[in-house]
């Protein structure tokens, strides 16, 4: 009988877990779901390009089920069925949004599956951020056991968070040819900047107390810029943004994006 | 510590809803990762485009001739251009995109008030 209880209460605390990932996944993902860039894109990206935008979603959306996650459960196991359900959370509630929302493109199966996937990762990500942004118990999240690669995870995760919003939409290109090439590197420095001190006020856990700053910007502001270059170049290049462009286009593109996803990233530990 | 108390008491014990969600995630995602995979593996012959069906209603401003496009070839054909012509009259429409293997409609307008017999034909599209 108390085997039986017990039993219960776990499922009881699972479905709560589950409302609350629900909720992170329609937090985070409804402004994309809301985009029209990405309803072309889930039919227009280059096929092997939306392959690859899931398949590399799913490391980090497993690094996301171990630092923040929507339920308590720890561990290998815990973590992997964590991901799945979060996947799941993503794939049925953009499913049911867009169709919705009449959207879908049901031409071929491949357009229909392209846009709901697209849109999956993203709110499977908002998912595994519920614990963090939807408890209410500041205390939530692992990030204090975070090491320094954990640090540098939480920061990707930060950036992407923040900019994967901003990347499909057709302003980033927009921004990134109207700039000046001095503006573009303003838009470096103070992306530079604001990462470090947003980093070092913030204070990672991983971070020595009497860290100096020119410690913390070696350790956490330059790896964490470099996170966010890469992590912006692989959006653009998954929604087709920087093909045909030259290195000068390409790096403009990069930056702007970077922008964000260098405060998305500073900002990791109120975000995720 | 208050959560590492609930992180021990839940430890070891699985959820019967999370390995049943688990288990539809694993499911969706794979099936998925299988349809873009044999999309993207294939080998991607361009857009063919053609005109498969007219289906003519009259209007208030004359007569409405729906057309529908049909792309046999793999990738996504966008702006496609549709032209219609009857004797001196010109008409077209845009589509946005056509995937590969999947058709859309347009509607091309006449104003003659007698039944058109128009020649439609797409005059051009470009890469997503």
């Amino acid at each position: 009988m108390k085997t039986a209880d017990s039993g219960m209460g776990t499922e009881v605390d699972y479905l709560s877990d589950m409302g609350r990932a629900f909720g992170g996944a329609l937090l985070f993902s409804l402004p994309l779901m809301m985009t029209m860039e990405m309803w072309a894109l889930g039919v227009s990206a280059a096929p092997e390009r939306r392959l690859a935008f899931v398949i590399a979603a799913l490391p980090v959306l497993y690094g996301l089920a171990h630092y923040a996650g929507f339920s308590a459960r720890r561990g290998l196991v815990n973590n992997s069925l964590d991901t799945l359900v979060a996947l799941a959370v993503g794939f049925s509630a953009s499913a049911a949004l867009l169709a919705m929302f009449n959207v879908l493109d049901y031409s071929s199966l491949t357009s229909v599956v392209g846009q709901i996937s697209l849109q999956a990762v993203p709110a499977a990500l908002g998912a595994l951020v519920a614990r963090r942004q939807l408890s209410g118990d500041a205390e939530e999240g692992d990030e204090e056991e975070a090491s320094y690669p954990g640090e540098l995870f939480l920061m990707l995760a930060g950036a992407l968070f923040f900019a994967m919003n901003l990347a499909p939409t057709e302003e980033m290109r927009l921004i990134a040819y109207l700039t000046t090439p001095s503006g573009a590197l303003g838009l470096l420095v103070l992306s530079l900047l604001l990462l470090h001190i947003i980093v070092f006020e913030a204070g990672f856990a991983g971070q020595e107390e009497k860290e100096s700053p020119l410690r913390a910007f070696l350790d956490f502001t330059l790896p964490g810029y470099a996170l966010c270059l890469a992590a912006s170049f692989a959006m653009l290049w998954v929604f087709g943004a920087v093909d045909g462009h030259g290195a000068g286009a390409v790096m403009a593109n990069v930056v702007v994006l970077a922008f964000p996803a260098a405060l998305g990233a500073a900002a990791a530990r109120l975000l995720v | 510590m208050k959560m590492k108390s609930r992180e021990k008491s839940v430890r070891g014990q699985l959820s019967w809803l999370q390995c049943v969600c688990a288990v539809l995630g694993l499911i969706v995602t794979a099936v998925a990762i299988a349809v873009l995979a044999r999309s993207a593996l294939a080998d991607q012959r361009p857009p063919d485009l053609a005109i498969m069906s007219q289906t003519l209603r009259p209007v208030g401003a004359g007569w409405a001739l729906e057309v529908r496009v049909v792309n046999s070839g793999d990738m996504t054909a966008a702006a496609v251009e549709i032209e219609g012509r009857v004797d001196g009259e010109t008409s077209g429409a845009t589509l946005d995109y056509i995937p590969g293997h999947g058709e859309k409609r347009a509607t091309l307008v006449f104003s003659s008030a007698e039944r058109p017999r128009a020649r439609v034909r797409i005059t051009g599209w470009s890469d997503p």
